[in-house]
């Protein structure tokens, strides 16, 4: 299904009334763009609609064959973007030159015609898809001989990365920086004692890029139904396998008998040198003990295939009411024709086909196996030792459900982690896990240690237990969202709730948010950048909708913070929402500055402020950070945003309209309190924020007058809550508004500028540390803003980030440029109704006649916006794309970068 | 890399053709049982687009708001099993 926005994906796979085998979801590379212009190259629409840009529809080939490939470890870590592209522009060429070399084939040994017919192969059409399961790039080829499809898949996975470094010189130098690929080599050459080559062409030049395909065969449903075969021509080798209810087996095998004795469709010839090539997951079918050149079962032609097929599901199944067959597998083998580039790949692999991750990966396991208990190294700063973990936690009382669990759960993921199939699948976990080990192992019975010594309980209480469990259930969720399809081999059906499969590598991009607010709490608050063990956060896909953190209070958040976010799935594909996860970030940042006394509080201490005015102050804070990220010092777009994201979500839709004016008039003052400080002191990277607020807050009623004007001004953003008379837009809401803020200020005015500095001083370490520290904020957010304008308008992701050129800077700059190019698309119009109207009775969408209505709506509880307008929609999914796939190769660094974390501390540790 | 701005899925389906004789008897035939879910599948997108067309008809904000969406149904792939290991139909709707 092609479609223009992200919500039907939903719509559709959920109302199937069969049973989901799989969803794939795929974005759409421009073909031009990758430099591809053979005329056998067409867009998705073109190949399944047979239509060109005109609307005109052709005669199209019948039979479609889908294969997905999966990349290469050492491509997905570090700059899976730059590779991924390559790899497209290679599968194009290996396309051409498989095209060109069966077009030979045919031509100059004409007695080779049975397997091929030249119109077959100038007939044949391909689109190229970037997947977002699993695998990362989708071939469908639609052609009338299935051996065409056979050939391309065969040369395709052929491809070695030398093939990369020919159609992109850079990717060797991408290599070279890269700390996953230096650290893995150096890794690799202790353990072999090889020489160190720089070149990476010595070293993996003849490896394979892609890991795994996985193919699938089709017939269009009126060559099927219709028995429109004329068109087809070709060789199958197929073997069913049936299933047949217990009690029913020997009428059916005389029913089988009977059917195939009239028949006399079935040819077999005696086809050219040829090999045999076993479509699905796996590449070869032999029967044991035979050579493995013997013909399993004899090729016959492709018609004869669909006749005897047909007959299969109409008349074995159909004569008995479908009680005979319960289950139908076919094994398919194709005639792989002896090409030119096939013979080519047929040699020996030399010296440069070497399998890198797998003996650094092997070795790595032993680590977290070995016995090392007790013993001091500097390895446990960064990995996990299966043995400590196992002793350590039994001694405080966890109980022993929890801690077989989480045994179990460890378990998998050393195994999967250092697994060269699986790894780069669970990297982004790794800093969870080994926060969470750290915990178990070593914060938490030192805490219970000196609670006995002070006459306290030495076991964790329920509270704790609840806390470890809410934590152990979330890496568990994530763990198996990754792994849901990661293997190769044979998949079950998509029995997920919270979403069908095929979104592996947008959980990838959702997180890489995530980690780049994380990383600013470690870079800035903690100071501890490399210490992988300090925090450990993760996003949770969840029932519940919106976006919500938690945060475990075990009592040794000094030195582990563990967290996670719940997040609904819908906030996954709506890059609006990634914004809030810089919002929980810096939720982490306050209550690390709190905790450890860089926040003070005037007036009063930590433990006599009151829950709310701290809940007040921390909204502020992380509102102000937010605030200098997203949009600079220009609230004019700041603040229509937040009350748009706060009006489409789930917390105003209160059932007590009271509750709405109280939680709106909230929201409005704190959002106040942050736009009103960026009116009085400007940010500059020269300048301390030594801004004490002391005038432009001392007087009152002034202050007053401010939020009055505020409150009138982006009302209209809220004021469609609640039905007449009872609307937010009244006087009776307005007068308890005011009357709420010039109490709340007053409380919240002496611990105001103290945020302020603190969160701005944060922010200018960031930019001194991680961006630059020449040139002026302005300079460098224009120059940011520059690239992101540039992306969007484009549909082209970044996939170098100008402004950090050092590998291992926080691309968090960036990232807010793109988020908040992506706001001023998203802005509304203050003159056209901003919501989407819906009955309040049955729910339904009921646009009044004449009222002007803004084209991107905010509906309530929904992710993003709801639009009917064709265009903006198209393009508002084409800047999601862009930002995901943004997402998606930042993703691939940081696991880059904590791949060779992980190496270089066991590589210290043998030193 | 530059991005169209349109996505697609493809969702494989298991049509069920061999349990329906058990859950119903009226479907003689594996072929009929196969069409059936065909259709259905078909129905479902176009309420699908049906809907936004709806929503379209609703939205008289403009003149030259209202574009032609397209409703379009392309091919679905008959798949199951037979012609490989996964799902039964193979969805590509235009």
């Amino acid at each position: 299904v092609i479609v223009d926005d992200f919500d039907p994906i939903h719509h559709l796979s959920a109302q199937s009334r069969t049973t989901v085998e799989q969803v794939s979801l795929a974005f759409l590379p421009n073909l031009q763009s990758l430099g591809i212009a053979a005329a056998l190259f067409v867009p998705l629409r073109q190949l399944l609609l047979g239509e060109s840009k005109s609307g005109v529809r052709g005669e199209m080939p019948g039979l479609l064959t889908f294969t997905k490939l999966k990349l290469d470890g050492l491509a997905c870590v570090g700059g899976a973007a730059r590779f991924q592209e390559a790899a497209f522009k290679v599968v194009a060429r290996k396309i051409e030159a498989v095209i060109s070399d069966l077009l030979n084939y045919v031509k100059k040994n004409p007695e080779r015609y049975p397997l091929f017919a030249e119109r077959d192969i100038s007939e044949c059409l391909v689109s190229l898809l970037d997947l977002q399961g699993t695998e990362e790039i989708g071939i469908l080829i639609r052609a009338n001989n299935y051996s065409i499809a056979a050939s391309i898949i065969a040369a395709v996975q052929h491809v070695t990365y030398d093939d990369l470094f020919v159609v992109d010189a850079e990717l060797k130098q991408s290599l070279i920086h890269s700390d996953a690929y230096t650290e893995s080599l150096l890794r690799y050459c202790k353990l072999t004692t090889q020489p160190i080559s720089e070149d990476p062409s010595d070293i993996i030049g003849d490896n394979h890029v892609f890991r795994w395909s996985n193919s699938v065969l089709a017939v269009a449903e009126d060559v099927y139904l219709d028995e429109k075969l004329e068109q087809l021509s070709g060789y199958v080798s197929a073997q069913a396998e049936l299933r047949i209810a217990c009690g029913h087996q020997v009428r059916l095998y005389k029913r089988w008998e009977d059917a195939w004795k009239e028949s006399d469709s079935i040819s077999s010839k005696d086809l050219p040198k040829h090999h045999r090539c076993l479509i699905g997951n796996n590449d070869l079918f032999a029967a044991i003990g035979t050579p493995l050149a013997a013909d399993a079962s004899p090729f016959i032609h492709a018609r004869d295939f669909i006749v005897a097929h047909r007959k299969i599901v109409r008349d074995l199944v159909g004569d008995h009411k479908g009680r005979d067959v319960v289950g139908l597998d076919t094994r398919i083998s194709l005639p792989l024709p002896e090409i030119q580039c096939l013979i080519k790949s047929s040699g020996e692999f030399g010296d440069r086909h070497c399998a890198l991750l797998c003996r650094v990966l092997g070795a790595l396991k032993e680590s977290f196996y070995e016995a090392s208990e007790g013993k001091p190294s500097k390895r446990e700063l960064v990995a996990i030792n299966y043995a400590t973990l196992v002793n350590s936690h039994r001694a405080y009382g966890l109980p022993v459900a929890l801690r077989r669990s989480i045994e179990n759960l460890y378990q998998i993921f050393v195994t999967f982690i250092t697994n060269p199939l699986l790894f780069d699948c669970l990297l982004d976990l790794y800093d969870s896990f080994l926060s969470f080990y750290r915990l178990l192992t070593k914060e938490l019975p030192h805490r219970l240690k000196l609670d006995s010594l002070n006459n306290r309980f030495s076991t964790i209480d329920e509270r704790g237990i609840q806390q470890v469990a809410a934590y152990a259930d979330a890496i568990k969720e994530a763990l198996e969202q990754r792994m849901e399809s990661a293997h190769a081999g044979a998949r079950p059906n998509d029995m997920g709730v919270l979403f069908r499969g095929g979104l592996a590598q947008v959980i990838f991009a959702g997180d890489a948010v995530l980690k780049c607010g994380v990383g600013f709490l470690r870079k800035v608050v903690l100071n501890s950048r490399n210490d992988l063990s300090a925090v450990g956060v993760i996003s949770q896909s969840s029932l519940m909708p919106g976006i919500r953190s938690h945060l475990l209070r075990l009592g040794v958040e000094k030195r582990v913070r563990l967290g996670f976010l719940e997040v609904d799935v819908a906030h996954l594909f709506t890059p609006a929402s990634f914004t809030e996860y810089f919002h929980e970030a810096f939720h982490l940042v306050f209550d690390e500055a709190f905790r450890n006394g860089e926040i003070k509080f005037k007036g009063s201490s930590a433990s006599e402020a009151s829950s709310v005015r701290h809940e007040r102050l921390s909204e502020i804070y992380v509102h102000i950070l937010h605030h200098v990220f997203l949009a600079g010092q220009d609230s004019k777009q700041y603040i229509p945003f937040q009350l748009c994201r706060f009006s489409d979500s789930v917390r105003c839709s209160t059932k007590d309209f009271h509750e709405t004016v109280m939680e709106t008039t909230e929201v409005m003052i704190r959002l106040f309190c942050v736009s009103d400080a960026f009116s009085a002191s400007r940010i500059n990277q020269s300048i301390e924020p030594e801004q004490s607020f002391g005038e432009w807050w001392d007087d009152e009623s002034e202050v007053l007058n401010r939020f009055k004007l505020f409150f009138e001004e982006h009302l209209v953003y809220v004021k469609e809550f609640g039905e007449a008379p009872h609307n937010v837009n009244s006087p009776a809401v307005r007068r308890f508004a005011f009357e709420s803020f010039a109490e709340i200020f007053r409380q919240l005015k002496p611990d105001l500028p103290i945020i302020w500095k603190h969160a701005t001083a944060a922010f200018l370490k960031f930019l001194r540390t991680e961006v630059s520290l020449e040139e002026s904020l302005d300079d460098l957010r224009a120059k940011a803003d520059c690239v992101a304008r540039d992306s969007l308008k484009t549909f082209t992701p970044v996939v170098t980030h100008p402004l950090q050129v050092k590998g291992d800077k926080n691309p968090m700059f960036l990232l807010c440029s793109l988020l908040r190019v992506y706001m001023e698309e998203l802005a509304l119009d203050n003159s056209r109704a901003m919501h989407l109207p819906r009955d309040p009775e049955t729910g339904s969408i009921r646009f009044k006649k004449g009222h002007l209505y803004n084209y991107l709506l905010l509906d309530r509880g929904a992710a993003g916006r709801f639009c009917s307008h064709p265009e903006i929609r198209a393009r508002r999914l084409g800047m999601q794309v862009c930002i995901l796939k943004t997402c998606w190769g930042l993703s691939s660094v940081m696991r880059g970068r904590r791949l060779a974390l992980l190496e270089r501390a066991q590589f210290f540790d043998q030193n | 890399m530059v991005y169209e701005q349109e996505v697609a899925l493809c969702l494989a389906l298991d049509a069920e053709w061999t349990r329906r004789g058990t859950v119903d008897s009226n479907k003689t035939s594996g072929l009929e049982a196969f069409s059936e879910v065909f259709d259905h599948l078909r129905a479902e997108c176009d309420k699908y687009f049906g809907r936004v067309k709806q929503y379209l008809d609703d939205l008289e904000i403009a003149s030259g708001l209202r574009q032609s969406i397209r409703i379009d149904s392309g091919p679905i792939f008959s798949n199951r099993r037979a012609l490989s290991s996964l799902g039964e139909a193979i969805v590509w709707l235009g």
